[in-house]
């Protein structure tokens, strides 16, 4: 089954065709999401309503699966196959440091520290757009993900690698449950939901009002910036944004407004983050700016693209490896190994009458050796409907009225953090190094730098990246000069455009500029 | 009532066993599993009790996170939508003038986390003289010690005849000295035979503590994830984890108490419209909130109380969906274990072999 994520032609009952990739498939509503979606028109099928293609990428469009036509997947490798090519990366992840990706500042890593937690409220929505395009959910994890995932930093290899089989034998039947439990593959499920055969899909209620009906697309006015994950080169060349010509094709706005009872503020923030920060994405810049857009955040993180952009900022950061996968067997083996011996030992100390190990006593009790099933356990009933109402599981209130404390000691937290997360971790504990870089470094800033450290971050943050726009200028590159040489430089009007590549100077038979 | 239209076609058996009663007036002391529609289940007796034409508050809905007020306010506002009944939320971390001045613009029910409401009615904006009903949504959440007794302020506060309705999964037997104490004869619904969620499956890997992170790597590659929840037993080894995942090349999301509620509310959002993948969280996030898509709940730290983790677990599998649920075990944590397995009389496995 096609990875969400990957790039599907798509031919609605009206016969335009879409490009995009696979975002969501929702068997609710019978719907199928594509993000980064261009309408390539009627082309040349035949149609008693020609539409012609257009050149505006929106957002997300939504598919009403009953009047889609035909969907196949466009295999990614056709995009990109070029022996010239060495590297590819989308415009954002100039910068190695994988937490870039995760511009929407509060995405973790992002944003300063505690702040981390949202990085730039005002960048926060334009994130959020930003993940959208960058077809961030959609990547089901790392491997999956097509050359173009922002996630991947840029010096990884750009070839979609294959989705790692999840193992087939004992993981097949769980694989079943978890995912689209009635469907054994992604084209079954598809073809359900084309043909309509799932009676007891709840209606489609969100009918709309355009000529296409199959499809609903989020404002195409506040998808105005180019988005920066386009494959299809295609589309990286038509630069110009066109006004709909024909009305009725225009897709229906569609947001699924979550409203928040606070309505108004939320849409406002909403719709303003969005359009301006919206394309962009916000580094993890002007949080407090980002916070006056009132109920919504990031009504005013309009700045957040422009920085957000500027290359190289970041500090490269291996991104964390790990070679082989954790073995449960083994571990789960061990484990079983020791509660046996456990066991042993505790019988042991019955028999000595230790009194000491009473918790452990009870808790052991129900190993495999089946020995010391304490009567007391028996004798508690945790919870039977037919004789109260009530529960007797362990909860924080009793815990509490009991008078046991809860609260861990912070030693013995820091202790433990550094064991799960490593030592570098632990320096978390010095707050404010967030405001001392500005920019990037705030993603390693403390809890409490919140808002000092995020706002002065994101102004550092501002002038970082100014100085490096501007040494990112676009030098005339003269390709007689540094022909030798994979280039580096890359003229902005490329990054604007999804994709850095780089290219293997003995392949490139001309440039010209 | 927007019924229809939210797609709701039938009731689920808890809706189906309390409305009627809730309509009755009666006192209602209801537990089912967690995603089963308890919000629906006392969210359509309350609407259709209040009388749009009476200009005061008529129905208080408290629960206890703020998160989950914004859930539940949505379901209701959805629910009244074809209602003159003006529906509001009211929590901590937004801004106060903004609630007063909403609530001078007359609202006939809201719902509220307990110290925003305490608040508003301290400051004699909320007037409750004549809210006839208080529904408590994680009630034994809402009279744990947490909330310090703050229930019981706002009782005081509510006329006589009022109507109160505790819904939650689980009930301790400290929320019988409240039932005694303030309600009348309350009619209990009792759905849950077991302490178990059949449509969770619940497995452990035993882990060092140090390989916690690969481990939840590995997960991530093997597992189909829609989308996840992975607790985390303090904030700060939130945020750690968080940032670790984020090395990891995985889109994550983090949310706890600490940080600033728009950033909150932000978060909450956008995962719950899709755009994230894994979220990690505190307990902040164990109860009540609703995410459809999350069909893996994993605990990075596992919980020390069965309660905390009958809730935890029960982020995925809502309504009907399967999910399944990976315990992080380490050696410490053996005991916790199996004294949880016992209380909830539930198996957790060995994670079955990934090749």
């Amino acid at each position: 089954m096609p990875e969400l994520g990957s790039r599907i032609s798509l031919i609605s009952k009206a016969d335009i065709r879409y490009e995009g990739k696979l975002f969501t498939v929702d068997p609710q509503d019978c719907t199928i999401a594509l993000a980064n979606v261009r309408s390539f028109g009627t082309e040349d099928r035949e149609t008693a309503q020609p539409v012609p293609p257009q050149d505006q990428v929106y957002n997300y469009i939504l598919f009403r699966a009953t009047d889609i036509k035909d969907i196949s997947v466009i295999p990614t490798q056709q995009l990109i196959y070029d022996p010239a090519i060495v590297q590819v990366t989308s415009a954002q992840q100039l910068s190695t440091h994988p937490s870039l990706s995760s511009r929407g500042g509060y995405q973790s890593g992002s944003g300063g520290g505690g702040q981390g937690g949202f990085g730039g409220a005002g960048s926060g929505s334009g994130g959020g757009a930003h993940s959208i395009l960058g077809g961030l959910p959609p990547q089901p994890y790392q491997q999956s993900a097509s050359g173009f995932n922002p996630m991947q930093s840029g010096l990884q290899p750009i070839a979609p690698r294959p989705v790692p089989p999840i193992n087939v034998n004992s993981y097949k039947e769980l694989q079943q449950k978890w995912i689209y439990p009635m469907y054994r593959s992604f084209a079954e499920f598809v073809i359900d939901l084309l043909t309509g055969s799932r009676s007891s899909t709840p209606g489609l209620k969100k009918i709309s009002p355009t000529v296409d009906q199959a499809i609903q697309a989020t404002n195409s006015k506040l998808s105005s910036s180019p988005p920066k994950h386009q494959q299809d080169k295609m589309q990286q060349q038509r630069a110009g944004q066109h006004q709909y010509q024909n009305q009725s094709v225009a897709p229906r706005v569609w947001y699924n407004f979550k409203n928040y009872g606070n309505q108004q503020q939320q849409q406002g923030g909403r719709w303003g983050g969005r359009g301006r920060g919206g394309g962009g994405g916000g580094g993890g810049n002007v949080p407090m700016r980002g916070g006056r857009g009132g109920g919504g955040p990031g009504g005013i993180g309009g700045g957040g693209r422009m920085f957000s952009r500027a290359p190289g900022g970041g500090v490269p950061k291996k991104p964390l490896k790990f070679d082989a996968d954790y073995d449960f067997d083994k571990a789960n083996t061990e484990f079983e190994e020791l509660r046996s011996q456990l066991a042993k030992v505790k019988i042991g100390q019955q028999n000595g009458g230790a009194g000491g190990a009473v918790e452990e006593k009870k808790d052991d009790s129900g190993n495999e050796t089946g020995l010391g099933d304490a009567e007391q356990e028996d004798s508690e009933i945790y919870y039977d409907k037919t004789k109260s109402f009530f529960d007797n599981i362990s909860c924080e209130a009793i815990e509490r009225s009991k008078g046991r404390s809860q609260r861990t000691d912070w030693r013995k937290e820091r202790k433990l953090n550094t064991e799960t997360f490593g030592v570098s971790m632990s320096r978390r504990q010095g707050g404010y190094r967030g405001m001392r870089g500005g920019g990037y470094y705030s993603q390693q800033g403390g809890g409490r730098g919140y808002y000092g450290g995020g706002n002065r971050g994101g102004y550092r943050q501002q002038q970082q990246q100014y100085n490096n726009r501007q040494l990112q200028q676009p030098k005339p590159q003269r390709p007689n000069q540094q022909p030798t040489q994979p280039s580096q430089q890359v003229s902005p009007r490329l990054q604007s455009q999804s994709s850095l590549l780089h290219f293997h100077a003995k392949k490139v038979t001309g440039v010209s500029y | 009532m927007g019924i229809f239209e939210k797609g709701w076609e039938k009731p689920s058996p808890i809706q189906e066993a309390s409305i009627p009663v809730a309509l009755s007036g009666k006192d209602v002391l209801a537990r089912a599993k967690n995603g089963t529609g308890k919000t629906g289940a006392y969210s359509i007796p309350v609407l259709e009790q209040v009388d749009p034409k009476l200009d005061h508050i008529q129905a208080l809905i408290i629960v206890p996170t703020r998160e989950l007020a914004l859930q539940t306010s949505q379901i209701c506002i959805e629910l009244a939508k074809h209602m003159k009944t003006k529906v509001m939320v009211t929590t901590g971390g937004t801004n106060l003038r903004d609630d007063i001045m909403r609530i001078f613009q007359k609202v006939q029910v809201i719902i509220a986390t307990p110290g925003r409401i305490l608040d508003l009615m301290d400051k004699n904006v909320a007037n409750v003289d004549h809210c006839r009903i208080l529904v408590l949504d994680e009630a034994d959440k809402l009279l744990s010690q947490d909330f310090k007794g703050m229930l019981d302020h706002v009782i005081a506060r509510l006329p006589r005849g009022r109507q109160i309705l505790l819904y939650s999964a689980t009930f301790p037997l400290t929320v019988k000295q409240f039932m005694e104490k303030h309600l009348k004869d309350p009619y209990e619904i009792n759905l849950m035979e077991e302490l178990t969620l059949k449509g969770v499956t619940q497995y452990y890997a035993f882990v060092q503590e140090r390989q916690k992170v690969h481990c939840l790597n590995t997960l991530f590659s093997k597992l189909q994830i829609t989308q996840s929840i992975i607790f985390c037993n303090s904030t700060q080894r939130v945020e750690l984890l968080a940032k670790k995942i984020t090395e990891l090349g995985y889109c994550c999301y983090y949310i706890h108490a600490k940080m600033a509620q728009a950033h909150r509310n932000r978060v909450f959002h956008d995962f719950r419209s899709g755009l994230c993948r894994n979220l990690v969280c505190s307990d902040l996030f164990t109860r009540g909130i609703d995410v459809q898509a999350v069909n893996v709940v994993i605990n990075f730290d596992f919980p020390k109380m069965a309660e905390t983790y009958l809730h935890r677990i029960g982020r995925s599998g809502r309504f009907g969906h399967l999910g399944i649920a990976i315990n992080l075990i380490t050696y410490e944590d053996r005991f916790v274990l199996h004294r949880i397995e016992q209380e909830l009389g539930t198996e957790i496995k060995p994670i079955p072999k990934v090749s």
